[in-house]
């Protein structure tokens, strides 16, 4: 949400919360004081009932009286005239024309004149004829005026009331006879009291207040809980009577003088005590008041309050609108000129109405186009340093281009120098062909292949292949090459060519390169191949027959690894027609552009399908086999072959061994450091002897000084408990025999063990220090050397009798 | 190896076979040692069937021929093959000890 609608819905919401706060606080206090009013209505209503009450009591009862006075002076007044007229003859018919005549003409409305009996004997109502009982319960109205025929009383003024015979409401009035014991009776219509108490009374009260409308119904209860007086609007059957609440209400404002009132949904009850003019509660006023016009006032009140409202809110929603927009607006200018100041089209106009605010907006505003500036300045520092780098970069990049042309130029000398320096001249023999190739890599590399003639029969036949590539590569080739050249010059067996080889490569490998070498010596005469192989891939012989085989591993491992290993001979024969194939992984490595690797098996293919054809015609076959193949993608290795073709001029002697009876081939002799091991090591030196057809009696010496040298490295070279290993390497070279002698044990020198005292007499004989004295006889040269945490001994001995080993 | 003892009238002939070295040594050793202490005459030691003998094999022989010596009594050693007899030569044995060609010369020898 952004900060602009954010500020909205703050504003609006904060304005919704007070308007309906209010709204809802002014109902509140309008109905709560709408309830009051009609409350001290219903109040007045009671007060004006018990008012009413009063007057209701009053006059008609005054009016009455006044009335019962005039009525016995009228009934002494008829009975003087019924005592006169009687006296005076007249008789009862004209008595009763003369007072109906009477009734006629005044207010009295009946005269009853009896007898002594009780007889009505004059009376002003037609074709009636009553008399009088004292009995109450027969006549519980005109028994009253018994009295007066007995004159125990001589006025009888009675209460209006109404009439047995007729209902009608008339009060009575008598006197006794002025003659006789009779009775005189003046009936009077009281009706107009009934209408004046009427006029005046509760009732009257009652109707009118329901009349205005106001009032659902009025009941004025007595104490004894009777009703005085009732009313309402809708009749009997809506408010038929107090309802239980009410009436216990009603006991509560009897006892308690109190005003009481009851709220309901429709209508409020008001409960009021009634007094009477003396103070004493005549009863309680029920006011049953309708709410429909208060509810309405209210509804209407609500209704108004609630468009106030939403007036107001709407008011409140468009200031909340300016009023955000007139927040929000410098900021968004801001963000957008900290976004220009990001672009780098940041002019200091766009922040300038913002920045002359006087709060804090306009405080940043102004730190932004600070910053701004100082940004800018920063930028065109930046820039100007930047030229400045990009112009100095440039003229470093165009030495660097010289430095590189001239090292690459140099390179390119230096790469035909590393082809150059691989022999070209291969020799011309009536009993073998030899040839070989190096087919560089753009790359320098570290390929090479190399011919020594040993001797007239022994020709030396080396491949390798120097692991990494560039100037240590190429070094650490011219570094293999010259060490393998000079060590396999003497005629040494391959394994010990490759065994000196490898320890001085370990000596002078500071890059921790690697070379895998194949070296072998083939005798040109007889096609025997002495051969060890460093870690390098298997040679294959095309036998004349087109059958093609690899040479067996000899399990040794690349030279420049690791020193002081031995490495092992293995021989094969070659016959008439064979063909020695050794070539670097250049060969079987080689990709098209489709990925995929040329291979062992396509090799082999092509050496077969060329069978029989010279040396030369095979290495070109495969160079264009290959180069067919990787159809012009980049070579990414050297490209190495030595091709090796045999075809003796006679036959026979490739049968026969070698003419001097010497191969030169090394035995590797390992033992461990165990006085036990001396019997194997005795056996392995005289097989070695028979094979390589050496005099017993060398074979005695080399095997006693061995025994004796062996007896002593495991005495005290090795620390007891402590199992380590003694290698022997036998290799024999023309008549010399050459034995290297490791083993991992503590430093020991058997050199520094001194020469025993041969002429001293028996007692004085020391009993040791034969064993190295024998080692200084009878070997020819002893080298001792500790390195690489072993000890080292290099003896030779030559194998023809020398003069001075005479008896 | 084997070591071979056998009496000829008072004369103990000690007679090893195969290779002496330091392997085989300690038993020689005993052997050799308990006849020379045994012997009231003398022993001889036949190399005949001895193939090989190293220092450890000369140092037992140096031992038994100074307790010889101190008990005046003769050690005499026949029958030395060619390369033993050069180590022997080559060991300045030769002129420390007694050494004949046959069995029955060292037996004579013995005797005298």
């Amino acid at each position: 949400m952004r900060f602009h609608s954010r500020l909205i819905l703050l504003f609006s919401v904060t304005i919704l919360t007070a308007v309906f706060l209010t709204a809802s606080l002014l109902a509140w206090s309008s109905r709560n004081s709408m309830y009051e009013s009609t409350r001290i209505d219903g109040e007045l209503v009671s007060l004006l009932l018990a008012r009413s009450a009063g007057f209701a009591k009053q006059i008609p009862k005054e009016v009455e009286d006044a009335l019962g006075e005039q009525m016995v002076a009228a009934a002494n007044i008829a009975a003087e005239f019924v005592a006169a007229g009687e006296k005076a003859g007249m008789t009862t018919p004209e008595l009763t024309t003369r007072l109906k005549e009477i009734v006629k003409r005044t207010t009295i409305n009946e005269i009853w004149v009896t007898d002594e009996n009780g007889h009505a004997l004059l009376h002003t109502e037609p074709d009636v004829d009553f008399t009088f009982s004292p009995d109450s319960t027969l006549q519980p109205q005109a028994s009253q005026f018994w009295p007066l025929l007995t004159r125990e009383k001589t006025t009888v003024i009675q209460d209006m009331r109404k009439r047995e015979i007729d209902n009608k409401s008339f009060k009575y009035v008598g006197v006794t006879g002025v003659d006789k014991p009779r009775i005189v009776q003046i009936g009077l219509d009281a009706s107009m009291i009934e209408n004046l108490r009427r006029s005046i009374g509760l009732e009257f009260m009652v109707d009118n207040l329901l009349a205005g409308g106001d009032i659902n119904a009025i009941w004025v209860i007595s104490p004894e809980m009777k009703t005085i007086a009732y009313g309402s609007v809708f009749g009997s059957d809506v408010n038929p009577q107090p309802t239980p609440r009410e009436a216990k209400a009603l006991q509560e404002v009897f006892d308690q003088q109190k005003t009481q009132s009851i709220l309901e949904s429709n209508q409020i009850t008001i409960m009021t005590p009634v007094p009477s003019s003396t103070g004493k509660t005549i009863g309680v006023s029920l006011v049953r008041l309708p709410l429909d016009h208060m509810n309405q006032t209210l509804r209407n009140q609500i209704y108004i309050a609630m468009i106030i409202a939403a007036g107001s809110i709407l008011i409140g929603i468009l200031i909340a609108f300016v009023a955000a927009r007139r927040i929000t607006d410098p900021v968004e200018t801001i963000t957008d000129a900290a976004k220009a100041i990001q672009e780098g089209s940041f002019t200091s106009e766009c922040l300038l109405k913002v920045s002359q605010r006087s709060d804090e907006i306009g405080q940043l505003a102004q730190v932004i186009i600070k910053m701004a500036e100082d940004v800018s300045a920063r930028q065109e520092y930046l820039d100007c340093l930047v030229t400045e780098r990009t112009a100095e970069l440039e003229i470093k990049n165009k030495e660097i281009e010289q430095t590189h042309q001239q090292l690459h130029s140099e390179l390119m000398v230096a790469q035909s120098m590393q082809i150059a320096i691989l022999p070209t001249d291969f020799p011309v023999h009536p009993n073998y062909e030899v040839f070989g190739k190096m087919l560089p890599a753009k790359e320098m590399g570290g390929d090479f292949y190399d011919l020594f003639q040993i001797d007239d029969e022994w020709l030396g036949l080396a491949i390798a292949d120097v692991s990494g590539k560039g100037m240590p590569a190429a070094f650490f080739m011219a570094v293999s090459r010259t060490e393998l050249q000079s060590i396999a010059a003497s005629g040494g067996a391959p394994g010990e060519v490759l065994s000196q080889t490898n320890q001085n490569l370990c000596s002078e490998n500071p890059l921790e390169l690697f070379v895998t070498v194949f070296y072998g010596l083939v005798n040109i005469k007889t096609g025997q191949f002495i051969y060890s192989n460093g870690g390098h891939n298997p040679p294959y012989i095309l036998r004349a027959d087109g059958s093609c085989e690899a040479l067996p591993l000899t399990g040794d491992m690349a030279l420049g690894v690791m020193p002081d290993l031995l490495y092992q001979d293995n021989q094969v024969t070659l016959h008439t027609g064979d063909m020695l194939v050794m070539f670097t992984d250049g060969v079987t490595e080689s990709f098209n552009p489709q990925d995929e690797e040329y291979g062992e098996e396509r090799l082999i293919q092509t050496l077969k399908t060329a069978k029989g054809v010279s040396a030369k015609e095979q290495l070109e076959n495969i160079y264009t086999s290959v180069d067919n193949f990787a159809d012009n993608r980049e070579q990414s290795d050297d490209i190495t072959c030595l091709l090796f073709d045999f075809h003796p001029e006679s036959e026979s002697e490739s049968e026969s061994k070698s003419e001097s009876g010497r191969i030169p081939t090394s035995e590797v002799i390992v033992l461990t450091n165990d006085l036990a091991e001396l019997e194997k090591l005795a056996g392995a030196i005289e097989k070695y002897c028979d094979t390589h057809e050496l005099p017993p009696a060398c074979c005695f010496q080399i095997n006693l000084a061995l025994d004796e040298l062996i007896t002593n490295t495991i005495s005290y070279s090795f620390d007891e408990g402590v199992t380590g290993n003694i290698t022997i390497q036998l290799s024999l070279n023309a008549d010399i025999v050459t034995i290297l002698l490791v083993d991992d044990g503590n430093p020991y020198n058997p050199l520094d063990t001194p020469h025993p005292d041969l002429d001293a007499e028996i007692d004085e004989r020391e009993i040791g220090g034969l064993g190295v004295h024998f080692v200084r006889e009878y070997m020819d040269t002893i080298d001792y050397e500790y390195m690489d945490n072993k000890n080292q001994l290099i003896l030779t001995k030559q194998t023809t009798p020398q003069d001075n080993q005479g008896e | 190896m084997n070591v071979n003892s056998e009496t000829v009238g008072d004369i103990n002939i000690v007679t090893p076979s195969g290779r002496l070295d330091s392997m085989t040594a300690p038993s020689f050793e005993s052997e050799l040692l308990s006849r020379t202490e045994e012997s009231t005459d003398g022993v001889i030691v036949d190399f005949t069937d001895l193939d090989y003998v190293s220092s450890a094999g000369l140092r037992i022989m140096l031992m038994a021929a100074k307790r010889m010596k101190a008990a005046s009594r003769k050690l005499i050693i026949c029958g030395l093959s060619d390369s033993i007899h050069d180590v022997f030569r080559i060991s300045g044995f030769l002129t420390i000890f007694t050494i004949v060609g046959s069995r029955e010369e060292a037996i004579e020898k013995a005797k005298e």
